[in-house]
């Protein structure tokens, strides 16, 4: 049975109960039950033993974390791969099966409100075919930067959230990959070509770490290969793909058949995380979550949730009682909810630094 | 029977090489040879084995992939593995995105089933995709392969059973759980197929595994709605000549009627005739052969129709009416082949224009699949007929024949040449006799005995081009390529000299 941690409600998560913004438990618990069994809600609350001493950024000192007010956003079995927005912590995008098209979702229903980002109901940002794969936000979160694939006719672009228009980064190509965002730039090749896109020319908002463009270090998931200014940094004889940049630019994490690993940019080292897939960072960009699945080969059996120090310290494993596939997590710019996916629906939970109950 | 049709049908494929046609040019394929296993370090999964051999399904699937690989290339797609060894390549998440990062527009997992399994060949597709991309690619692959596995196809247990069979596909079924990861959790257009059981004794033999590799490519092709190359551009079982089969003007290039040769060989042989259909003179040709050989594919088409038209199977002697829809006076190519390999010495194969009543049309023989054609070089049309020079004792032979090229099309003209005391040597020309410039590369003349697979460039790099028969008296097959606009009356002449 659920059990409520006796400290357990973050800060935010605190103000918004008094607030009474937070919705009643009620509202996940039959549907979720029904769909992947009991097991899941016996421990909603789970305690994940961990200490986090990061050395590549600020030390963490975390009693335990818990995974808490476990909530379903949809229900019709179809949607995947949500991703918090950067600037607001109530908004999710996220995407339909076989990664078609772009929805958001306000995580808390504002009824008075029927905007582009407001809605409890999800709103299509795209409908392109195979956009929700690898689709980012831009760095003030007011836009969507994705790749849309067809045959002959690939682009990069951006939808911006607010307004609803789309900028074309790429014009229709034959081949182009997947857009990584450092420093308000977008990186992507285009027919074998590297090109980078100023963010700020199209309205963004940017908090440069650095303002000399020209000497920006460019990002690029090129074929099999990842390139940093124009260096491989696979490891030998790995293909590599879906770098993520850090929010602060200084690392990135990929997927190699090895696993996961993060390179730093400043000190050119490369960590390996271990088994692992679709990475997403932390907003202090020392943390990232990501999971691990299990497959006969043909079947995923089950999936994990982890969290994990960008030095590859502090591995907790989100999930471990949960009973269900719970796939490619994000966290929300505070830290205190995370978002997945199982069986086909966005879920959404609170992830509470405390004591254990 | 089952083994001669398919060996025919190669036949017919199995014309000349050097293609430059891209039907997938643009495509960009995932190919995903399932599971992967390093034996030392027990890393990976090895996938199903054969209890009786302990070979691996991780080893199985590699050929028919590399296989698969190697005729997408040929055809112009990229295509992306994700692996081409045995050697554990991730898991089937990572795998997923790996295509997903590269933009593959189409994915094709590769396995072979259980000794245990109940089913043959068989394809999967994700839940609720029977009938979205998936599962029309997945059904065009499954029928293609049928051809060459040789396998019953599967058709399933329980309406309920999970996976569950596709409606009016057979052999395809939709994951009902939708924990296919490489379905699940690519973007794109994605099947796993399951060739044959890892059992079938036949995957030891290497011409099978690529038939099977082939026709997955050609299911791909199919669903492309593209006409697959044929599966091997070098063997040469192209053996008779093309024969022109002019309108109504003898013009000294056949008279409404005219003769190919067919030769003793192990493989079944083709002819090809170049013919007018002509609304006074010839508005069908009937075909025999002298002895009659029975059972024979005819395929016909339009000249400038590159990958289109029908094939069919019937018992001779056949009426082959004009290319269906074709306009009153247009050149047709008609391809004649055995069903069986020749076993006389040889086979005159005759052609003649009727515009009476078909004796036997060849629309009402058994229809075949009509994207195998005779379009061979891809890149030019087949727009000559090959002609028979100068056949002492048969009455039908000539010293001199024309064939049609059209100057707005590059240009493949084939005769068919007896060289013989009297007509040891022949020249190619522009019918006009004005000089025409070869490239040498491309657009050239080359000559091969019948029975040999590869071609022989000869010097000339224009037209006319004067050949001596290279090893003396024999069938010889000598074929021009001719840029567009090269040959600007559209006529090819050669002539004994």
């Amino acid at each position: 049975m659920y059990r409520k941690p006796k400290d357990g409600l973050s800060l935010i998560g605190k103000l918004l109960k008094t607030a009474g913004l937070l919705p009643p438990n009620k509202l996940w618990q039959g549907t979720l039950a029904q769909r992947v069994g009991v097991g899941l809600f016996s421990l909603v609350a789970v305690p994940c033993f961990a200490l986090a001493n990061g050395s590549m950024g600020n030390p963490r000192s975390v009693t335990a974390l818990y995974l808490s007010e476990l909530r379903q956003l949809t229900f019709d079995g179809n949607n995947i791969a949500a991703s918090f927005s950067p600037t607001d912590d109530n908004l999710l995008a996220f995407s339909k099966s076989k990664y078609e098209g772009i929805y958001l979702l306000n995580i808390f229903e504002d009824s008075s409100q029927r905007t582009f980002k407001s809605s409890r109901h999800p709103i299509q940002v795209t409908g392109e075919p195979k956009t929700g794969f690898g689709f980012l936000w831009s760095p003030d979160g007011n836009g969507i930067i994705f790749r849309s694939v067809n045959r002959g006719a690939n682009h990069v672009g951006m939808i911006n959230t607010v307004t609803q228009q789309y900028a074309d980064f790429s014009g229709e190509c034959a081949d182009v990959s997947l857009p990584a965002i450092k420093n308000g730039n977008v990186f992507f090749s285009k027919d074998g070509a590297e090109v980078m896109v100023d963010l700020s020319r199209y309205g963004t908002r940017l908090k440069r770490s650095s303002t000399n463009i020209e000497n920006e270090v460019s990002v690029l998931g090129q074929g099999d290969k990842i390139l940093v200014g124009g260096n491989v940094i696979n490891p030998s004889n790995q293909a590599c793909w879906l770098p993520r940049v850090s929010p602060d630019g200084n690392k990135l994490s990929f997927e190699c058949v090895s696993g996961l690993h993060v390179y730093d940019v400043q000190t050119q080292r490369r960590n390996f995380l271990g088994n692992g897939t679709n990475a997403s960072w932390a907003n202090d960009s020392q943390r990232l979550v990501y999971e691990i699945t299990i497959d006969d080969g043909e079947t995923v059996t089950a999936s994990d949730i982890y969290l994990i120090n960008a030095d590859s310290t502090g591995k907790i494993n989100l999930t471990a009682d949960i009973n269900a596939v719970a796939r490619r997590p994000s966290l929300s710019a505070d830290g205190t909810n995370l978002a997945v996916d199982i069986d086909g629906n966005i879920f959404v939970a609170n992830l509470i630094e405390g004591r254990v109950p | 029977m089952k083994n001669i049709q398919i060996v025919c049908f190669v036949s017919l494929l199995t014309v000349f090489s050097s293609s430059v046609y891209a039907n997938l040019n643009g495509s960009k394929i995932g190919v995903d040879p399932g599971h992967g296993w390093n034996p030392t370090t027990k890393e990976g999964d090895s996938g199903t084995w054969d209890p009786t051999t302990g070979v691996r399904e991780s080893i199985v699937n590699l050929p028919t992939s590399i296989a698969l690989r190697d005729f997408l290339t040929q055809d112009g797609a990229e295509v992306v593995m994700s692996r081409e060894g045995d050697y554990p390549a991730g898991n089937v998440t990572q795998r997923a995105n790996f295509f997903n990062s590269q933009g593959v527009h189409f994915v094709i997992s590769v396995h072979h089933d259980s000794v245990a399994s109940t089913q043959t060949t068989l394809a999967y597709v994700n839940g609720g995709d029977c009938d979205m991309r998936s599962g029309g690619l997945a059904n065009a692959i499954v029928q293609r392969l049928l051809q060459t596995t040789q396998q019953q196809v599967a058709l399933g247990a329980a309406a309920d059973a999970s996976p569950k069979l596709c409606s009016g596909k057979p052999g395809v079924f939709e994951s009902t759980n939708n924990f296919y990861g490489i379905l699940r959790d690519t973007s794109m257009p994605a099947t796993i197929i399951e060739v044959t059981r890892i059992n079938n004794p036949n995957l030891s033999d290497p011409e099978y595994v690529k038939r099977n590799g082939w026709s997955i490519y050609a299911g791909l092709a199919d669903f492309l709605g593209q006409t697959p190359l044929p599966i091997n551009s070098n063997i040469s079982h192209f053996d008779g000549a093309g024969s022109l089969i002019a309108p109504s003007s003898c013009m000294n290039a056949g008279c409404n009627r005219d003769v190919a040769m067919m030769h003793h060989h192990s493989t079944p042989s083709t002819v090809v005739f170049q013919w007018f259909n002509d609304s006074n003179y010839c508005d069908h040709i009937d075909i025999r052969t002298e002895p009659d050989i029975g059972e024979v594919i005819v395929q016909s088409r339009l000249w400038e129709e590159h990958f289109n038209g029908m094939a069919y199977r019937g018992r001779l002697p056949l009426s082959v009416p004009k290319a269906q829809g074709s306009k009153p006076s247009r050149w047709n190519i008609t391809a004649i082949t055995s069903t069986v390999p020749i076993t006389n010495e040889w086979i005159k194969v005759f052609a003649e224009c009727k515009q009476s009543s078909l004796t036997n049309s060849y629309y009402s023989s058994t229809k075949l699949d009509p994207t195998e054609l005779v379009g061979f070089d891809f890149g030019y049309y087949w727009t000559g007929n090959g002609s028979l020079m100068s056949f002492a004792g048969t009455g039908t032979g000539k010293t001199e024949d024309l064939a049609i090229t059209f100057n707005s099309h590059k240009s493949l003209t084939v005769f068919q040449w007896y060289a013989s005391d009297s007509c040891s040597r022949v020249s190619i020309s522009d019918k006009m006799g004005n000089a025409v410039a070869l490239d040498g590369v491309q657009n050239e003349v080359a000559i091969k005995l019948w029975y040999v697979d590869d071609w022989d460039g000869t010097s000339c790099t224009s037209l006319p081009c004067p050949i001596t028969a290279p090893q003396g008296e024999n069938y010889y097959l000598v074929k021009i390529k001719t840029d567009a606009d090269a040959v600007r009356s559209g006529q090819l002449k050669m002539i004994c000299f």
